[in-house]
């Protein structure tokens, strides 16, 4: 069976936002009615019309079949190191401090292009840390510990 | 006369050292970024909202409009001198830019569209100072009805205007409203789709939300498909003949009235006014067919049209809180991070800050003149910083970013979990712009509904008995049915091929 993939993938993302907004608010919070709305009331007439729009998209991507393909190989690479880039911050920051996280960070978001050779990374990572620390604790004052409690107590 | 009266408290304001200092960075960062094309003004906005706590309102809005319009500066250069548009704003740029470079005048093509912007700054300038209060006093008049048919028409006019699919664009806005929703109700302090997390009672942070689903997804983005890089023309002298200035005065005029009306339409703001200016100049011209071979109508145009816009779509987003871009959802933000509420009132409760951010306007656009002139060798040598030592700054400085508003590892996930959702979306050419503006006036399009339903005793066509919310919404009914004609929407798609 073919269909038009971009059409197909965001009714798909469509469905499955609607789904979880329209299921918690019917399980979690009151509807109550056109006079007075409860906290659930918009959420189930947006998420009603985004399963019309995801729906139709769905339908469309088989009527539609085949026109146009995914123009571009994912590179997975990138996309999974860039999108751990945040995740990898707030772990190291609670327990490792702040200049560990920046270069950890740095060091993780620079090995999503491998044209960049292993010295100018680490070279790149010191400097980002001196910088940020300069700026962000002591220039704007973010109460972040620089380094973790075990190594300074 | 209170305008001038109004304006001289603007300037006093805006001309403190402080905040001169501040225009100048946002006017810099502006160029800056403009020039590089790996980063956009949006992106670099939401990665300077945390730092903008810190500093007083009317200061912080000064930076942020200064980066706003110095980019539109930063992104004409490189769009004549290396057929690069920095931003999307000075695509068409490009196209007799460009031209006009090859011929060896790039020197009259920078010097005609920087004085242009110059002009159109100005005027631009003097509409907001005319036009913004009327509109505030209308705006207060206003009742929930009308704040919601207002907002319905904001959102449905943005997504019709952009390209792309409109259907998807609905369905972004929509998913956007939803986002928004999420966290405490403010009528019965019931939890919503918190999924039991303490960290998600004040809803997805503004701030980790646009660094998500445009700092990060751009940078996905760029590391897939790297862009080439191109070769600098020389610059040859900045001059500008006396018939190249006379050719241009009228495109700049027309231009700088194009940008200014459709600057202050939901979705208009500055790619749009560029685009309609050099479809109008060439329209008008004896010899279209100089067009794309160096006319410099063709720059100086749109180049004006796009400062303009760039500069009143400020209006509706001071008067009456309805972003009509990303880049004034994210001025939003940054209104409500310095705890002030966006609406009519701002004018009347902060006018130092709205005042001094209109004086800043036609400072910072004296300043980017005296850069760019000068600076134009320095900003081009820029070019060659090679892209892989620039992004893992970003994104560090992205994750700064997001944990510094709040200190909360929670925003973090959100921002991976945004940017995550911008790229599949983008992979699915869907715009995530329309998702940004939803999420921003989510929270608001509910209250107001509720509010005029309670008023009107649960009765829905209470907004068709109200002339303005019944005009309102009938204008965005309007706009759907225009944009669905299937005749209409393949002239839309035409348009912006053409131009493309």
């Amino acid at each position: 069976m073919r269909f038009d993939p971009k059409d197909a993938g965001s009714g798909a993302l469509f469905l499955a936002g609607a789904a979880f907004f329209f299921v918690s608010s019917l399980r979690n919070l009151e509807v109550g009615s056109l006079l007075n709305m409860g906290p659930g009331y918009f959420p189930i007439v947006l998420s009603g019309l985004l399963v019309l729009i995801g729906g139709t998209l769905v339908v469309r991507s088989f009527v539609r079949a085949g026109e146009r393909g995914m123009s571009l190989p994912v590179a997975v690479r990138p996309l999974l190191l860039i999108l751990a880039a945040p995740v990898v911050f707030g772990i190291a920051v609670t327990h490792l401090g702040f200049v560990a996280a920046i270069v950890l960070v740095s060091l993780v978001s620079g090995a999503a292009d491998a044209g960049l050779r292993r010295r100018t990374q680490m070279l790149l990572a010191l400097g980002l840390a001196v910088f940020c620390v300069l700026v962000f604790r002591f220039g704007l004052g973010l109460p972040i510990p620089l380094f973790p409690r075990w190594l300074a107590g | 006369m209170d305008l001038l009266q109004n304006l001289a408290m603007g300037f006093s304001i805006a001309a403190t050292w402080y905040n001169l200092l501040f225009c100048f960075v946002g006017v810099f960062l502006g160029t800056l970024i403009g020039v590089l094309p790996g980063i956009g003004p949006t992106a670099t906005v939401a990665l300077l909202l945390p730092v903008t706590v810190s500093l007083s309102p009317e200061t912080a809005m000064i930076m942020l409009a200064g980066i706003y319009y110095g980019s539109q500066y930063g992104g004409s250069t490189t769009a004549i001198l290396l057929n690069l548009p920095g931003e999307p704003s000075s695509a068409v740029t490009s196209l007799d830019g460009y031209a006009m470079a090859r011929q060896g005048r790039a020197g009259a093509a920078l010097m005609i569209a920087a004085f242009s912007s110059c002009f159109a700054g100005m005027v631009a300038t003097a509409v907001i100072g005319f036009f913004a209060p009327a509109l505030a006093d209308v705006a207060l008049l206003f009742g929930p009805h009308e704040y919601f048919a207002l907002m319905v028409l904001g959102l449905i006019a943005s997504i019709a205007l952009a390209s792309g699919s409109f259907l998807k664009a609905l369905g972004m806005v929509i998913l956007g409203l939803l986002l928004g929703l999420v966290g405490t109700d403010i009528y019965t302090a019931a939890p919503r789709f918190t999924l039991g997390q303490l960290a998600l009672a004040d809803g997805l942070d503004f701030v980790a939300v646009s660094i998500g689903i445009f700092g990060i997804t751009e940078i996905i983005r760029n590391l897939e498909s790297p862009a080439g890089s191109a070769t600098v023309t020389a610059v040859s002298r900045m001059r500008l003949s006396m018939a190249e200035l006379r050719q241009s005065i009228m495109p700049i005029v027309r231009g700088t009235g194009i940008g200014s009306i459709l600057g202050i339409l939901p979705g208009g703001g500055a790619t749009l006014s560029s685009f309609v200016s050099y479809a109008v100049e060439k329209r008008v011209a004896r010899e279209p067919a100089r067009f794309g071979k160096g006319a410099i109508e063709g720059v100086a145009g749109p180049e004006a049209a796009n400062n303009a816009g760039a500069q009143t779509s400020f209006i509706p987003m001071l008067t009456l809180g309805l972003p009509s871009t990303p880049m004034m959802a994210l001025m939003i933000g940054a209104l409500i991070l310095q705890g002030i509420a966006p609406g009519p009132n701002v004018i009347t409760n902060n006018p130092g800050m709205f005042w001094a951010i209109i004086a800043s306007m036609c400072i910072g656009n004296i300043m980017l003149v005296v850069l760019n002139v000068p600076l134009v060798g320095v900003w081009v040598r820029l070019l060659s910083v090679p892209y892989a030592i620039l992004f893992p700054a970003i994104v560090t400085f992205a994750c700064i970013g997001v944990y510094s508003i709040s200190l909360s590892i929670a925003d973090l996930y959100t921002a991976t979990f945004l940017g995550l959702l911008g790229y599949l979306f983008y992979r699915f050419d869907c715009e995530p712009v329309p998702l940004l503006l939803g999420f921003i006036v989510g929270p608001a399009v509910e209250e107001h509904l509720r509010r005029a339903m309670l008023v009107g005793r649960g009765d829905p066509l209470i907004f068709l008995e109200r002339p303005i919310s019944a005009s309102l919404l009938a204008l965005a009914a309007i706009v759907i049915v225009v944009v669905l004609l299937p005749s209409i929407s393949r002239g839309r798609k035409e348009v912006f091929i053409e131009n493309a």
